[in-house]
């Protein structure tokens, strides 16, 4: 088998528990982007397909806006630091499945703002899967703060980890085959991205929604190399290159396994989400995409939708199915409820991304704060310095 | 067959020789050389030179007072190929090299901006791997924000005929045998004994005809390497925008044999279903990346003083998925040029199987202990 297969073991978890509450922070994280800068944020939004919202991208336009500059999108703070249970390390060789992200956006994060973050896992549970016998589910939360030490946003972000053996065994996803498309459904995903709809500058107000409301959808794949390396622009994937790869791999041989064909030690990561020989070590038939991505993409309905006045405060995302090479995504959504609270005018949303089989693989919900015809916007929608004045 | 395949006829000619000497439509990458983005670019090299790491580096150790960046970022800015100019729809398109001239250092936080112009188009009777083929020349120059020339390239493309690519199959029976342990070996003891000179000045006084540089080691290459490498430097058609560009490029794409899904013809850097369409076995790199590689080697080498002047390489052979790459010097020449000292280098990259794969010559500007206080003179921006 290509890839390493460790046990999830009582001493693994044991010393995995030993973790929780330990802060990771500074060097010791992989940072991409450490200042938001304008080409931060655009490659930000290449890498998930954001083309057209210009309060990322247009600083006359953004001038123009609340927020008085170009604000980085929400999910764009995973370009900072990507928080999943992975990072808090531990049995080795036992394969870690990104599973979800739970966010809460406090404030915005302006374009140049120096963002921090800090990660520590905190909590760990046991669970029989039906996908791979005994699993452990990581999750850990990430703080991210601005130049002025000011909380911008939290996250909590979790992890499976499956024993690679067990899920081989197991083959729930031996199935899977790759979706081949005809010419019909080409020329119908052509159309589906040039519908895409941007609402910027044109208010949507808390009294015109109402729950039913669907929210415009967006189109995703037929997942490719090229998706996977898009997104790797936006978060960044330098640490793996030639020599940082062999000193990355020296300290943690477990992260590697040995491509058959080229005899090259590569990483996991590069492996599993781009080359079917690395997923076939997990049982999953074709390679896959990496559920942050997916979750960005759910983020993009909702700050489409919304338009520049909006404000995404909270969104969860579970990653339920695999996104595999060749499969097409719709991300669709609509309004569930509305309400006031704390003199914040709420709309909540459930979102979906859903394939070409018609299966949910990463049913989310996220709460958007709208302005009211009726109240002033709430002050993190002001530009601090104007807040200042 | 998955690619279209056309034939490089008069009219193509004729079409891609009416651009020449207009400013050609290009996107850049980066617009700016912030901390961020040079130290992005360095880990997409493989490259671990702290000067490109770590923002207080160059503020203690240079006369810059700042970080700077490698002169290669300019590639993030744009990759100067003959590709830029486009023409000849379905005929294939491979990096063939570049002839860098750089004048000043970029500082962090620099802005740049590039222009490209096609400037000549060559047809070649018969090459070794296609047959017809013609060669498109682009020269693109880098000004930064004061509005300096801050590097010129040229940079060319050999265009070829796919179908003749696959017959003739040129690199076809490359042997891709497993490493010996031996090899493995070598490569890591490679690794490990790179020579970051840094804040180390070399003098020109102490360099000698023949000395050799530390070799650089890359690879053995994978997946990763790749996806480093575009994830810093270069635009990545994906989604909606990959569907806008071959709809209007169509002879740009090619349908995946596996989900039947488009694709652009760039994915021979990392599909080998796409690679073995164009003759070549697997999947191989990009020729800009490799001489980001010899780069490296020379930046390792010259120090936080140096200045690399200018840097000559063909790209001569692809270097496969799982070929390991050596990147090489030799001093040939050592001399002074108005109040200049310089040495010029042979330079090389060699796989694993000891072929050339891209030779070069680069010219360096060291430091001459001559001067009073032991720098030469002071290169003021």
């Amino acid at each position: 088998m290509v890839l390493e297969k460790g046990r999830i073991t009582d001493e693994g978890i044991a010393e995995l528990k030993n973790r929780i509450g330990s802060n990771f922070s500074g060097d010791y994280l992989f940072t991409h982007n450490k200042v938001m800068t304008r080409q931060a944020i655009a490659h930000w939004c290449d890498s998930i397909g954001d083309y057209d919202n210009q309060l990322y991208r247009d600083e006359e336009y953004a001038k123009t806006t609340r927020f008085g500059n170009i604000i980085a999108p929400p999910c764009s703070l995973s370009s900072v630091y990507l928080i999943t249970g992975m990072r808090a390390g531990g049995l080795p060789g036992v394969h870690s499945f990104h599973a979800g992200w739970d966010w809460l956006w406090l404030k915005p994060v302006m374009i140049n703002d120096l963002i921090t973050c800090t990660y520590r896992p905190v909590d760990i549970v046991e669970k029989v899967s039906e996908f791979a016998r005994r699993t452990v589910i990581i999750y850990a939360e990430g703080v991210y703060r601005n130049q002025r030490d000011e909380t911008v946003a939290k996250c909590i972000g979790w992890s499976i980890r499956a024993e690679r053996g067990a899920a081989s065994d197991k083959g729930k996803y031996r199935e899977v085959k790759v979706h081949q498309i005809d010419q019909e459904q080409q020329k119908y995903i052509e159309e589906c991205y040039e519908k895409e709809e941007v609402r910027g500058a044109k208010t949507r107000y808390w009294e015109d929604v109402k729950a039913g409301d669907e929210l415009p959808s967006l189109i995703k794949g037929p997942l490719s190399i090229g998706d996977m390396n898009a997104w790797l622009g936006g978060i960044g994937r330098g640490g793996q290159s030639h020599g940082f790869r062999l000193s990355a791999l020296r300290r943690h041989p477990d992260w590697g396994w040995q491509n058959p064909e080229t005899g090259a030690r590569e990483t996991v990561g590069s492996g599993v989400h781009g080359q079917d020989k690395a997923s076939k070590g997990i049982a999953i038939p074709v390679a896959y995409d990496l559920g942050c991505q997916r979750n960005s993409w759910v983020s993009q309905v909702l700050t489409n939708w919304m338009g520049d006045d909006g404000w995404l405060k909270t969104l969860y995302c579970e990653y339920r199915l695999f996104n595999v090479f060749g499969d097409i995504q719709w991300i669709r959504g609509k309004v569930t409820n509305k309400r006031v609270e704390d003199g914040e005018h709420l709309v909540d949303c459930e979102v979906w991304s859903e394939n070409q089989r018609g299966e949910i693989t990463a049913p989310a919900r996220g709460t958007v704060v709208l302005p009211s015809r009726s109240a002033e916007p709430a002050a993190r929608q002001i530009n601090s310095e104007q807040a200042m004045e | 067959m998955l690619m279209i395949d056309e034939k490089i006829n008069s009219e193509g000619l004729d079409q891609l020789r009416s651009r020449v000497g207009i400013d050609l439509r290009i996107r850049q990458y980066n617009n700016e050389a912030s901390n961020d983005a040079i130290r992005q670019f360095a880990s997409g090299i493989g490259d671990p030179n702290p000067m490109w790491h770590d923002p207080g580096h160059g503020f203690k150790s240079t006369r810059y007072g700042t970080m700077i960046a490698p002169p290669t970022f300019l590639y993030s800015v744009v990759v100067p190929t003959g590709a830029l100019a486009g023409g000849l729809p379905g005929v294939h398109s491979f990096f063939g090299g570049n002839e860098w001239e750089w004048y000043k250092v970029i500082r962090a936080n620099d802005r740049l901006y590039a222009k490209a112009q096609l400037s000549d188009v060559v047809e070649k009777d018969h090459s070794e791997a296609a047959g017809r083929s013609v060669i498109q020349y682009v020269d693109v120059i880098y000004r930064n924000q004061f509005d300096e020339e801050v590097a010129k390239a040229r940079g060319w493309a050999i265009r070829c005929e796919r179908g003749a690519l696959r017959e003739r199959g040129k690199y076809a029976k490359i042997s891709r045998t497993p490493f010996t342990r031996e090899q493995i070996q070598l490569i890591e003891d490679t690794y490990d004994k790179e020579e970051i000179r840094g804040e180390t000045i070399r003098y020109w006084n102490d360099v000698k005809v023949g000395d050799e540089i530390t070799p650089v080691a890359k690879g053995p290459l994978a997946q990763g390497d790749i996806q480093a490498y575009t994830s810093a430097t270069l635009p990545v058609l994906a989604y909606g925008a990959l569907q806008r560009y071959l709809k209007k490029h169509p002879a740009y794409g090619y349908h995946h044999p596996k989900s039947n899904r488009l694709e652009p013809v760039e994915r021979v850097n990392q599909d080998d279903y796409a690679a073995v369409d164009i003759g070549v076995p697997a999947a191989f790199d990009y020729g800009h990346d490799r001489i980001c590689w010899i780069g490296h080697a020379l930046t390792n080498w010259m120090g936080d003083e140096g200045f690399l002047k200018k840097l000559y390489v063909e790209i001569r052979r692809p270097v496969l998925f799982g070929d390991a790459i050596y990147c090489k010097g030799k001093v040939s020449k050592k001399y002074r040029e108005g109040d200049e000292f310089l040495v010029d280098i042979e330079v090389l990259a060699e796989n694993h199987r000891g072929e050339i794969t891209a030779p070069g010559q680069a010219t360096v500007r060291l430091v001459g202990k001559e001067v009073p206080g032991g720098h030469s003179y002071l290169y003021p921006r």
